[in-house]
């Protein structure tokens, strides 16, 4: 059965510790460019760990063209200027009747994670009843979509889904079904997170920070670097794209929702599989039809090898390359599978694999025939991309997206072939 | 190796067809129950404050002004083993008892495979997660060295996917595990997920609502910013309800979801709010009267604070009894949307129709209409 409606990817965005905006950030990544460095944001003197992957420099007055900047906190900054310029990158002209209906869905991991450690220091030398109201005012999450949504003057459903470290892929497929069930032509999807205090040091206290840079898929992996940024899509319907002779990047053939139910920071390898399984049901594909894997892929030793179990599940020997981009922009939280999702569109449409930075040697328990992309970026045809998300609470949401042509799609929607 | 597709089955077709609530659990600062929040909301004028959730909070609650009202006499371990219960906070602890009521509730109604339940999901309304958890760690780190006395325990519930999370661990629901963040329209925004959820194949059954805990933190957020008016006490607690498709082995239904509107308003002003409000209910109306449901009851969400206004110019049109469940339950903030489900099916007339509105400081609007069946 095929789908009525089809939802292509007309615009991307974003604001990275590699680039900002689509082209740097594609530029960045095909060169295997590096975003991380030494903390500035807070005073990380006393962490055995110091790096990070900030997005130096970041002004976001220098982006956005209608909120008030000082309204909102960093993470909402992240997820409008990544908007801002996802919107321009479509050459979207929205009337009043597109936005009435047009909506920004934004995951998250932290929010504004970096308002709460300024309030907890205030609450610490003055007491509760010195807090600001105004840092109080920029703490609820779902600020973070709607300061994408006043950006941009959309005026339908607009939410924040913080379904932690999977986020943007939940966003991206629920804006997605939006379009499919026709309660919109047009939304905007995908992540925002902040470097802050607190999320940095309760990865180290699980052990889980890297004791350097990060090396997703190396034997000799240690951890994540915590990151931050925002990327966002511009999700449209396929007959309202063509009519406007929109560039079409890629088609979002479906998505996959599974839930551990297992343990809050341990991954489940079989549960993953489930959603791969789900995402390819939905997208109308079958396993062999993927040429590329974006992997979420954080680098501590637990995910990569949980991650590499499950798409063995699936795949078996005949298993595409894949890769981790967050060996480049570190762990960019709730926004790590928007950005991945950009790779994916980008792959298809430039027709490359985004490389593994800092990977030396591919660990040997995960078997033979994996091609992790370890020797930079290189040229590949790739149809269909498949983009990981998974989180704290065993929340797993994978994207699938293919190439758009004038022709048949790559899957067809509900069920496969 | 031979790679076969698994059918996804969420043990329901999907399609447009009618979502149902079958099923309701609530806990407040009116106590624990449908009964006791019917009381609340039909009761004289409420009396709500003085409880604190936690003596050794005595001194951060000094000099707030107004009150607080706390879930009378919660403990978690009345609801589930203790086992496993030390680390969690107390906005996974008032969700994972909103559950745990729902689930027992349901299963007392209706034979439910288990099955069924391993494919159950949630769809949790909250502000900002746990706040306090995050506040705490902080002040955990700023006052040690590095890292050492942070508990690495404690870190998830600063995420605020964490409550709903561990409803699943709990429970063992493998269904779309979602947390939906929209200020005081989040349990809103979380049934209108829910409902695209099933409808476009991913989920089954799903458990949404809202849930928000009360601490010094949130307190002082919420008295700082004067939104809410000093009269209104600053509450808690969680509410979930159990969404399905209508089918032939689907339980009897306590309501019918006629209606879910979420909006986003131009700009954030009383104009624009009521303007996006007004959208959102007049869609709610349509649906409602191509239904051929009138609306007998509203809801509205924004009583008591500066947004009052605003809402009132849009709710002014409907010649309908209004209940206030704010002043019954206390400030609650992503559970309120909750609260405002489960007083519609405590107060709702059999046969007619609830209009829930809402509207966030942060622009964000929502208009439901409950029709209610004939056994709630």
């Amino acid at each position: 059965m095929t789908r009525a409606r089809r939802v292509v990817v007309t615009g991307l965005g974003c604001v990275s510790s590699i680039g900002t905006g689509v082209q740097e950030f594609t530029e960045g990544i095909k060169a295997g460019l590096s975003g991380i460095s030494e903390i500035t944001s807070f005073d990380s003197g006393d962490f055995p760990a110091r790096l990070a992957g900030e997005v130096q420099g970041f002004d976001p007055a220098g982006i956005v063209r209608n909120i008030d900047v000082e309204q909102w906190g960093r993470t909402a900054h992240f997820a409008a200027a990544a908007a801002r310029l996802a919107l321009d990158d479509s050459g979207l002209e929205l009337d009043e009747e597109s936005r009435a209906t047009a909506g920004a869905i934004i995951g998250t991991t932290n929010g504004e994670a970096p308002s709460v450690d300024t309030l907890t220091q205030q609450w610490l030398d003055g007491g509760p009843s010195t807090l600001s109201a105004d840092l109080v005012r920029k703490v609820p999450a779902g600020n973070i979509a709607a300061a994408a949504a006043e950006e941009l003057g959309l005026y339908g459903e607009t939410v924040v889904i913080p379904t932690a470290c999977s986020a943007a892929n939940y966003a991206i497929g629920s804006a997605a079904d939006k379009i499919i069930a026709g309660e919109a032509d047009v939304m905007v999807a995908g992540g925002a997170d902040s470097v802050n205090r607190f999320t940095h040091a309760g990865f180290l206290s699980l052990g889980a920070v890297a004791d350097g840079v990060p090396r997703p898929f190396d034997q000799d992996r240690s951890g994540i670097v915590t990151a931050e940024g925002g990327a966002v899509l511009v999700l449209e319907e396929l007959e309202h794209a063509r009519a406007r002779g929109a560039h079409i990047y890629a088609e979002l053939l479906g998505y996959g929702l599974s839930c551990d139910a297992h343990h809050i920071v341990h991954p489940d390898a079989e549960s993953i599989a489930t959603c791969i399984r789900r995402a390819h049901t939905n997208s109308g594909i079958v396993a062999e039809d993927v040429d590329y894997i974006c992997a979420h892929g954080t680098g501590t030793p637990t995910n990569d090898i949980t991650e590499v179990t499950a798409t063995r599940l699936v795949f078996g020997d005949e298993h595409p390359p894949m890769s981790s981009i967050k060996s480049m922009l570190g762990h960019t939280m709730g926004a790590a599978s928007g950005f991945g999702a950009i790779a994916c569109c980008k792959a298809i449409e430039d027709a490359f694999l985004p490389p593994t930075i800092n990977l030396r040697t591919v660990d040997p328990a995960f078997g033979e025939g994996i091609d992790f992309v370890g020797g930079g970026a290189k040229a590949a045809a790739v149809r269909v991309a498949q983009n990981h998300g998974f989180a704290f609470g065993g929340n797993n949401a994978i994207t699938i997206f293919g190439a758009y042509a004038d022709r048949e799609p790559v899957g067809a929607g509900e069920g496969p072939r | 190796m031979t790679v076969t597709q698994q059918p996804y089955d969420t043990g329901q077709p999907a399609g447009t067809g009618e979502l149902r609530i079958s099923g309701v659990s609530v806990l407040s600062a009116a106590g624990v129950g449908l009964d006791a929040l019917r009381d609340r909301l039909r009761g004289p004028e409420p009396v709500l404050g003085g409880d604190e959730p936690c003596a050794s909070d005595a001194a951060d609650y000094a000099g707030l002004p107004g009150r607080v009202a706390a879930v009378p006499d919660f403990k978690i371990t009345d609801y589930v083993p203790r086992k496993g219960t030390k680390n969690l906070d107390r906005t996974t602890r008032l969700g994972l008892a909103a559950s745990t009521l729902l689930k027992r509730e349901l299963s007392e109604r209706t034979e439910i495979p288990e099955a069924s339940w391993e494919a159950t999901g949630i769809a949790m309304g909250t502000v900002v997660g746990s706040l306090r958890s995050s506040v705490e760690l902080d002040v955990d780190i700023l006052q040690g060295q590095g890292t050492d006395l942070v508990n690495p325990a404690v870190f998830p519930n600063t995420t605020m996917n964490c409550c709903a999370s561990q409803i699943a661990i709990w429970h063992t629901f493998r269904g779309p595990n979602s947390t939906l963040a929209n200020g005081t329209v989040s349990a809103l925004s979380a049934l209108r997920y829910a409902a695209r959820l099933i409808r476009c194949g991913h989920a089954g059954r799903m458990l949404v609502g809202g849930v928000e805990e009360l601490s010094p933190h949130t307190a002082w957020g919420t008295r700082l910013k004067k939104e809410v008016q000093e009269s209104v006490p600053v509450g808690e607690g969680a509410a979930l309800v159990a969404l399905e498709p209508a089918g032939p082995d689907a339980p009897p239904a306590l309501a019918t979801v006629t209606a879910c509107e979420v909006l986003f308003a131009r700009e954030r002003t009383q104009a624009g709010y009521a303007e996006a409000l007004g959208r959102a209910v007049d869609r709610a109306r349509q649906a409602a009267e191509a239904a051929g449901t009138g609306v007998e009851l509203v809801l509205p969400g924004t009583v008591g604070t500066f947004l009052q206004g605003a809402e009132e110019s849009v709710l002014d049109r409907f010649d309908a009894e209004r209940v206030d469940v704010r002043a019954a339950v206390g400030e609650c903030g992503g559970a309120l949307g909750a609260m405002q489900l489960a007083a519609a099916v405590a107060l709702g007339r059999p046969g007619t129709g609830v209009l829930i509105t809402g509207i966030d400081e942060s622009g964000a609007v929502a208009a439901a209409v409950l029709t209610i069946g004939e056994r709630a």
